[in-house]
């Protein structure tokens, strides 16, 4: 009874307004997403920026086709002021090193000649910068330069050292005299 | 904006028209939630917007029925499209129909019809030019109102212009019969009475006047309960679909816009009458201000049916 009709057929029609309002209902979703899209997007970036302030404070402009470029540079020009602090470093490394094996096998023969009770006289030194030639006596009753000792000493600083005992004469009493020569190179 | 809402407007046409130069009464209404809500009246013809749904009443006199058996089919469109053949068949008429059926008893189906020229020339007679999305019949627009009880039920709708008897077993229908209820001439014995007729008098619910009308109500009540009882008992027995008898009768519902008239017939006494004591007032299935007519309020309620499940959207 209740579903009676006695004119069957009318179209159904919608108003201009009508269709563009439900036009506009049907699209809020895909607005939506992208604005939302956009947003993430913002905060993505805005991490980014907040996590990484060197890469971005160098950066002379934000465009997304030559960002890449421009982080390529930017690195390229880190690691090369990174190479040349290295280069320096090294360089002043090896300055004072040399300063430092050009005398200290002097430093190191008046340590032993302050510290012994005999006499030491150097005879004849030679260091041309890479070779170290010395010739030394040592006047007392008996000696008391270690050689063992004095190589493993010089070792830490030159290489191929060699510490010769060469030989041991009377010279007055029983004072005698001990001749040695130490060799090396830097 | 009928997006989320559509506006319901029914149309009530009556036939006699130039009577007093209103002819055709609009109600505007909203369906939700199985209630209506009238939201205007229009006592003259108004365009209705093209979103609005569009509910026109159909007189009797272009009505056809017929009683038809068809088989169970489940698809709406085909038993409908079956029950045109059908009448087509039996009538011989090729013009275009506008076919609709109500479940009867026994299989059957009581299928009413009208040829689309006679339904255009009836809307056009009172410059209805537009197209109506439902039409729907006179007294069954009363009769959606009404809780349907079971038992045999006979209801008395008894219209501003047209009246009608009903014969309905629980929720099938049995019969019906339009009769020629003398409602104007009641009408206007009131109105030369009192000088108001008897919808103004129970709307603005003075007492003085209620009683007054009650008084001539009354003692033309014979009269009019004598003619109602006479037409009660030929509906039901030229009931044909299946034989029933006016003691099978569990009551008579008295379905009308004015209170005063159905209180009248209910209390009037009937002695040795077949129809001692059955006269009830119906029940209605939603709460009903009596300020429009049943009838509108009926098309408005038929044509929230037409929006569907999701009464806001339709397509």
């Amino acid at each position: 009874m209740e579903r009676l009709n006695l004119y069957v057929g009318k179209k159904k029609v919608f108003k201009l307004g009508t269709f563009l309002v439900l036009l506009l209902i049907s699209i809020i979703p895909a607005f939506s997403l992208f604005f939302f899209a956009a947003q993430w997007k913002m905060i993505k970036v805005n991490r980014l920026i907040e996590n990484y302030p060197v890469v971005f404070n160098n950066l002379s402009e934000v465009k997304l086709n030559t960002i890449e470029n421009q982080l390529e540079t930017l690195n390229l020009t880190f690691q090369k002021k990174a190479s040349d602090l290295s280069n320096i470093n090294q360089s002043m490394k090896n300055l004072i090193v040399n300063s430092y094996t050009s005398s200290y096998f002097i430093k190191y023969l008046s340590k032993i000649a302050s510290e012994i009770p005999n006499k030491i006289y150097i005879s004849n030194v030679f260091f041309d910068g890479n070779r170290l030639y010395m010739e030394f006596y040592e006047y007392g009753t008996e000696t008391k330069v270690a050689t063992s000792t004095m190589q493993s000493d010089l070792s830490k600083v030159y290489s191929n050292v060699l510490v010769n005992f060469v030989e041991e004469r009377n010279f007055i009493g029983n004072t005698k005299y001990f001749h040695y020569i130490v060799e090396g190179t830097k | 904006m009928g997006i989320f809402r559509n506006r319901i407007m029914a149309y009530n046409i009556s036939n006699i028209s130039n009577k007093n130069n209103q002819n055709v009464e609009v109600l505007s209404g909203l369906f939700s939630r199985n209630k209506i809500r009238v939201k205007d009246y229009f006592p003259q013809i108004i365009q209705p917007d093209p979103e609005d749904l569009v509910v026109v009443n159909v007189p009797w006199d272009i009505i056809r029925t017929a009683f038809v058996e068809l088989p169970t089919i489940k698809k709406e469109a085909d038993k409908l499209r079956l029950a045109e053949l059908e009448i087509r068949r039996i009538t011989g008429i090729s013009e275009d129909l506008n076919v609709g059926y109500i479940p009867s008893v026994g299989g059957k189906m009581l299928v009413l019809y009208s040829t689309m020229a006679d339904l255009i020339k009836f809307l056009n007679s009172s410059n209805v030019t537009f197209e109506p999305d439902v039409a729907y019949p006179n007294i069954l627009s009363e009769m959606l109102l009404i809780n349907k009880l079971p038992g045999y039920w006979a209801y008395l709708v008894l219209g501003k212009y047209t009246s009608g008897i009903v014969i309905m077993n629980g929720g099938t229908i049995l019969n019906i019969r339009i009769i020629d209820f003398p409602f104007e001439d009641i009408n206007h014995i009131v109105q030369e009475e009192t000088g108001f007729d008897i919808f103004e008098i129970e709307k603005s619910g003075n007492e003085d006047l209620i009683e007054t009308t009650r008084k001539i109500l009354s003692t033309i009540s014979m009269d009019i309960s004598s003619g109602i009882e006479r037409e009660i008992i030929i509906t039901v027995n030229t009931t044909e679909v299946e034989k029933i008898t006016v003691d099978q009768l569990t009551s008579i519902a008295i379905v009308s816009d004015s209170q005063i008239l159905t209180d009248t017939l209910i209390s009037e006494e009937r002695n040795q009458s077949a129809l001692q004591g059955k006269f009830v007032e119906p029940v209605f299935k939603l709460p009903i201000k009596k300020n429009y007519p049943l009838s509108q309020i009926g098309l408005l309620y038929r044509g929230g049916f037409e929006l569907g499940k999701v009464k806001s959207i339709r397509w």
